[in-house]
């Protein structure tokens, strides 16, 4: 299976898609959201193609539920559902920035008049950072509203962070380049054995070695550095008894493991590395090699928490790897000249530099499957969804599917017919 | 008349600040000192091009020196890489700059600001693409 693929043309520096809305930053400066659900809808040219296309760009998650994974067993039903998408492979989806402006919901300037290093939207809030600080402020916001993401967001903290990355739980973790590696802890209850750094917000230390960017995994954060060791960051449960005698779970710092250990290497030579949820990636000359995460080791059965998988070669007119990102449906690693995709079915796309940005959204109720990529002079929005089809169990690439969506979600689907204000109150998982 | 280090060096013919060349940074196996390896007369004039361009934040600021549109190595850093940004800082806030060869990869102070890397994209000194790397701290090769 192909990806599909939607290309927008123009001028852009950044992106996010979020409860049905896009938003582009634009590189003058501009903040733009648009209606992505009717921007797909109106891309949908033929009736025989809606499932399919909305499967692809509206709902990366439903094709996941464990009560289909019989009926894809089922050889006639498979062969329809990629016959499906096998059609829309080869169309081509693109719009200009004129067609686009239909499907805009609203504009304005990037709020505080500087370009973001780094974005993340959790629980409606827009998070971002560049040389003057990390602020929030309320994102997807009414229609009616002037602005779709709030113009005067709050500055947190005037750290001068590289990256941020939230977590299904509320935390969002920054990389701090030499300043090393924090967190913003939006939990009720906060660990006890980190040292808060800002007064403003519930902002501590994790570790004082060199952060360039970082995930989650599990509880925990793999910290990547492109000078330094990497390392992962452990967390664990700790219970206590807190007011009305009641116990409650803290989670506080454990130990960490650096790079050295997990990949089990002698030499002193630095290489990257970077990691979420269930597997821990490193870079080597030509490639990188996958190593899986157990979280949850029973060391009396004689289980590893890291156990090597496999090695992926790379071409090398690509370059060696300089950034490395995980979903779903497969790796993706960023070289100098070119984006590759190792996709979970054991096949490759490439594309080539030079790459501005590129996002994927492992944490999304509705867009696990995309790939975000931003080129000189447009964006690339890919589909994957071969996915589907994988064993996660025996998955060597990519995150493994566990359907454990937060039991604060009601919806868990768009062909769902819920009410969508019920996501409009401030306590999201996502 | 040449410059020498460590004297303050009245630019008021060029520019709207004065400089100081610190032999600091000129200097081999000073720790944790990035190193010029062009002139005096080019470190001045990278000075003087940043200030004049206006690709300051307050009192720090940040240049490059061009030769034939390209992007010149300045500097080196402890490790012996190659630096081809520079910054530049008024340190007592009396405009009286000095300035060293930045190692943005390796030191979150030495990043561009935002802004004026994004002047410097819109006078094609350097690309988009270029502009995401240095802003998150990834070596490319400018």
């Amino acid at each position: 299976m192909q990806p599909v693929k939607i290309t927008i043309k123009g001028d852009f520096y950044d992106c996010q898609i979020y409860r049905g809305r896009l938003y582009l930053w634009t590189f003058d400066g501009d903040l733009k959201v648009y209606n992505w659900n009717e921007l797909v809808r109106s891309q949908i040219k033929k009736d025989e193609d809606k499932i399919a296309m909305t499967f692809c760009f509206l709902d990366g998650n439903y094709l996941y539920k464990s009560s289909l994974i019989e009926l894809f067993k089922d050889i006639d039903f498979k062969a329809l559902l990629l016959q499906k998408f096998g059609a829309i492979e080869k169309e081509s989806f693109e719009l200009s920035e004129s067609k686009l402006n239909n499907f805009l919901i609203g504009h304005q300037d990037t709020p505080t008049g500087i370009l973001p290093t780094d974005t993340e939207i959790y629980s409606n809030k827009l998070y971002f950072i560049h040389d003057k600080g990390l602020y929030s402020g309320s994102a997807h916001r009414s229609k009616s509203d002037k602005y779709p993401v709030s113009s005067r967001p709050n500055k947190l903290w005037d750290c001068n962070l590289l990256s941020i990355k939230a977590n299904k739980y509320p935390q969002l973790a920054l990389s701090g380049g030499d300043e090393g590696l924090f967190e913003l802890n939006m939990a009720d209850n906060l660990p006890t054995n980190l040292k808060q750094v800002e007064r403003r917000g519930p902002i501590f230390q994790i570790s004082n070695s060199h952060s360039s960017f970082c995930n989650y995994s599990y509880l925990n954060i793999y910290n990547t550095s492109l000078v330094e060791d990497s390392f992962l960051a452990m967390f664990k449960w700790n219970m206590v008894i807190g007011e009305g005698n009641r116990e409650k779970a803290l989670r506080d710092f454990d130990t960490e493991i650096d790079d050295k250990t997990i990949f089990n290497i002698k030499s002193k030579k630095h290489f990257i590395s970077w990691g979420i949820e269930d597997k821990i990636y490193k870079a080597i000359d030509g490639g990188f090699d996958v190593i899986k995460f157990n979280n949850y080791t029973n060391s009396e059965k004689g289980e590893k928490r890291f156990t090597r998988l496999k090695r992926v070669n790379i071409q090398a007119w690509k370059g060696k790897i300089i950034n490395g990102g995980t979903a779903y449906f497969g790796n993706i690693v960023e070289c100098e000249n070119a984006l590759i995709v190792a996709q979970s079915d054991g096949k490759y796309l490439t594309i080539p530099g030079p790459i501005t940005r590129w996002r994927v959204y492992p944490r999304s109720m509705n867009y696990e499957n995309h790939l975000h990529v931003i080129l000189d002079d447009r964006i690339e929005i890919y589909s994957f969804n071969h996915d589907y089809f994988i064993n996660q169990e025996d998955k060597e690439l990519g995150i493994q599917f566990r359907s454990e969506k937060h039991f604060r979600t009601r919806r868990t689907s768009y062909f769902d017919d819920e009410d969508e204000s019920v996501f409009d109150s401030a306590d999201l998982p996502f | 008349m040449p410059y020498q280090a460590d004297t303050e060096i009245d630019l008021t013919a060029k520019t709207t600040s004065n400089y100081i060349i610190s032999s600091q940074h000129r200097r081999v196996g000073n720790p944790n000192k990035c190193r010029w390896t062009v002139s005096f007369a080019d470190e001045v004039d990278c000075f003087i091009n940043s200030i004049n361009n206006n690709w300051k934040d307050g009192t720090k600021a940040w240049g490059m020196k061009m030769i034939n549109a390209a992007l010149i190595v300045v500097g080196l850093n402890d490790d012996n890489e190659e630096l081809k940004l520079a910054k530049f800082i008024d340190g007592t806030g009396k405009n009286v700059w000095h300035g060293y060869p930045a190692d943005y990869a390796n030191r979150s102070q030495d990043r561009p600001t935002n802004t004026i890397l994004q002047m410097w994209v819109v006078n094609g000194y350097i690309s988009k693409a270029k502009m995401t790397k240095i802003n998150r701290g990834f070596s490319c090769n400018l």
